[in-house]
């Protein structure tokens, strides 16, 4: 795994969890809370970055390519 | 029980169609046969490339619970059930903690079960065996649940409240596993998972398109459930406040790092045909939580602001409620709820099948060629594997019908997390800081495991259902666990330097 990337995920964790959104928000985007599509956001770019990781080939794959 | 309006026979004909092409694939899977060895039943050969490998893991991911404990869960919180995507992709994320690593290992030490892992790294009889015990006691109430979801899944489709069609659903799903399992092994497992990852995904395509023509647009119902919010200071829509939020957090760290060490999940990473499979597969895991968690949230929040009144266990069967509701709808409602529940047939078979393989391996490799039947024939432990499989089945029929009144599912499937998690430090760590030991991992892992059930099933001022703060009670017992493992390895690095250099 890269070095970043867990930094990177541990942003995201913090982001996750909505717990910086004012208790009383009553804001909506797209007909949903702010908050949920924000944590929506968070998880695709999670994704991606997963993907993103997964599309490098992981250390001693050329020994492997029976694929 | 799931309150539907009854199947007709052309509905049957469907779920009936269904069941007996799981039959066919087995029998095409041991056909596919190449060798009468452990590795061929078990793992497939190793031979599975990136499809075949995708489908499994995403039909091992996903349970029946995607359906009906996660669109309850919904339905009780409200929006902040949003965390499950969280935790679903927080799954994927773990795998590359130590996917890789691992995948090479087993490639080049021809691993068969976890425990094969753990015997090579720390070369302790001891941890295997306690390792392996613990997997099979998760596994085994695992398997047991499902069973048992399957039996309340046929009762809802017969309408019978009674015990026949529980009993009937239980005894005949569980018998077509066992017959396709133990035909074909890993390869029909996998390629059973892979119709019922086609049926699952077919399913929760349809079913969101129904949704939102019956109910119409999400903006109406968070507009009912705020007013709702407002008036009952409920916060189902609202953000959640400090104590879900450390509930959410929970959820991410000990979801993710526990399905990822289900020894089912561990065994597609050796099964893998290669690296790249793998890669590949996991990759378009990642993305998997974005369709199927927000359409059992869509699912749920429809329910919340069209369905309200449910409490307690009556919410778990809201996702019924809300298929009752699409069935009168129209034609298509009609058809979608027929193959929804086909879907949530598969979901519970596909998980259970692979949690069967995994005992049947396990007890095969780690407890008689080890213990009891050291020396065998590979092809005589396939068939004591295969001779297990069966045994194991007819006893979990036997207890599902004594228990079906008595056991609650949650319970059973968060006491799994909270036990799977004791292994993170054994298997992660282990592949990642050589100077961990035998010895403090296996201290750690009781002293982990002993905590979690103890703070679960205990009664303490400081839990409130077994959550501390409102993390879960496996998360908290992994803090003593790791501490006892590191700290007990860090001393005897320390403790052995002296005679190393003396002996330098």
């Amino acid at each position: 795994m890269s070095r970043i990337a867990p930094l990177v995920f541990a942003l995201l964790l913090v982001l996750a969890v909505p717990w910086y959104w004012p208790a009383d928000s009553q804001l909506t985007w797209f007909g949903v809370p702010a908050w949920v599509v924000v944590a929506v956001l968070v998880s695709a770019a999670a994704s991606v970055l997963t993907a993103l990781l997964m599309a490098r080939p992981w250390p001693d794959e050329a020994d492997d390519d029976r694929d | 029980m799931i309150d539907l309006i009854p199947l007709g026979p052309g509905a049957w004909a469907f779920i009936g169609l269904y069941l007996g092409s799981l039959l066919l694939i087995g029998w095409y899977a041991k056909r596919a046969r190449q060798a009468d060895t452990l590795q061929d039943f078990y793992l497939a050969g190793k031979g599975f490339g990136f499809v075949v490998l995708f489908f499994t893991l995403f039909a091992t991911q996903y349970s029946g619970n995607t359906f009906f404990a996660f669109t309850g869960a919904t339905y009780r919180i409200g929006y902040a059930w949003i965390l499950s995507l969280h935790f679903m992709t927080a799954v994927v994320i773990a795998y590359l903690s130590f996917a890789p690593a691992l995948h090479k290992l087993a490639r080049e030490r021809h691993y068969l079960t976890p425990a094969d892992f753990i015997q090579d790294r720390y070369q302790s009889q001891a941890l295997t065996l306690l390792v392996t015990v613990l997997m099979l006691i998760v596994l085994g109430n695992f398997l047991l649940a499902q069973l048992m979801a399957m039996g309340r899944a046929m009762q809802g489709l017969a309408q019978d409240p009674g015990a026949t069609a529980y009993i009937g659903g239980v005894v005949v799903l569980a018998l077509i596993m066992v017959i396709y399992g133990t035909l074909g092994g890993m390869r029909a497992v996998a390629w059973t998972d892979a119709l019922q990852g086609g049926i699952l995904a077919a399913g929760f395509l349809v079913l969101v398109v129904l949704l939102f023509d019956h109910f119409g647009p999400l903006e109406r119902a968070t507009e009912i459930i705020l007013a709702a919010d407002l008036a009952n200071g409920t916060r189902k829509a609202l953000p959640p406040d400090a104590a879900r939020c450390r509930e959410w957090l929970s959820y991410i760290i000990t979801v993710g790092f526990g399905i990822c060490l289900y020894p089912q999940a561990i065994q597609r990473i050796y099964a893998a045909r290669s690296a790249r499979a793998l890669r590949r597969s996991l990759a378009v895991m990642a993305f998997m939580p974005l369709p199927t968690m927000l359409i059992s949230l869509v699912a749920g929040i429809m329910a919340l602001a069209y369905i309200p009144g449910l409490e307690g266990a009556s919410a778990d069967q809201v996702f019924g409620r809300v298929l009752r509701v699409l069935q009168t709808h129209s034609a298509l409602g009609y058809g979608m709820v027929v193959l929804t529940m086909a879907a949530v047939l598969a979901a519970m078979m596909s998980t259970a099948d692979s949690a069967l393989l995994s005992i049947s391996s396990m007890f095969t490799k780690d407890v008689c060629a080890a213990h009891l039947t050291r020396g065998a024939a590979e092809s005589t432990l396939t068939r004591i594997g295969k001779l297990s499989s069966w045994c194991l089945v007819v006893f979990l029929i036997g207890l599902a019908i004594v228990l079906r009144e008595k056991a609650s599912l949650v319970e059973l499937m968060d006491r799994k997390l909270d036990l799977l998690i004791q292994l993170a430090p054994a298997f992660i760590l282990g592949l990642r800081w050589p100077a961990l030991r035998a010895g403090p991992v296996a201290a750690g892992l009781t002293v982990g495991t002993v905590t979690a059930l103890a703070l679960a099933f205990g009664d303490f001022p400081f839990t409130s259902q077994g959550k501390v703060a409102g993390f879960h009670p496996g998360l908290v017992a992994l803090v003593p666990n790791l501490l006892v493992a590191v700290l007990g390895s860090l001393r005897r690095q320390r403790t052995r330097l002296p005679a190393t250099v003396a002996s330098g």
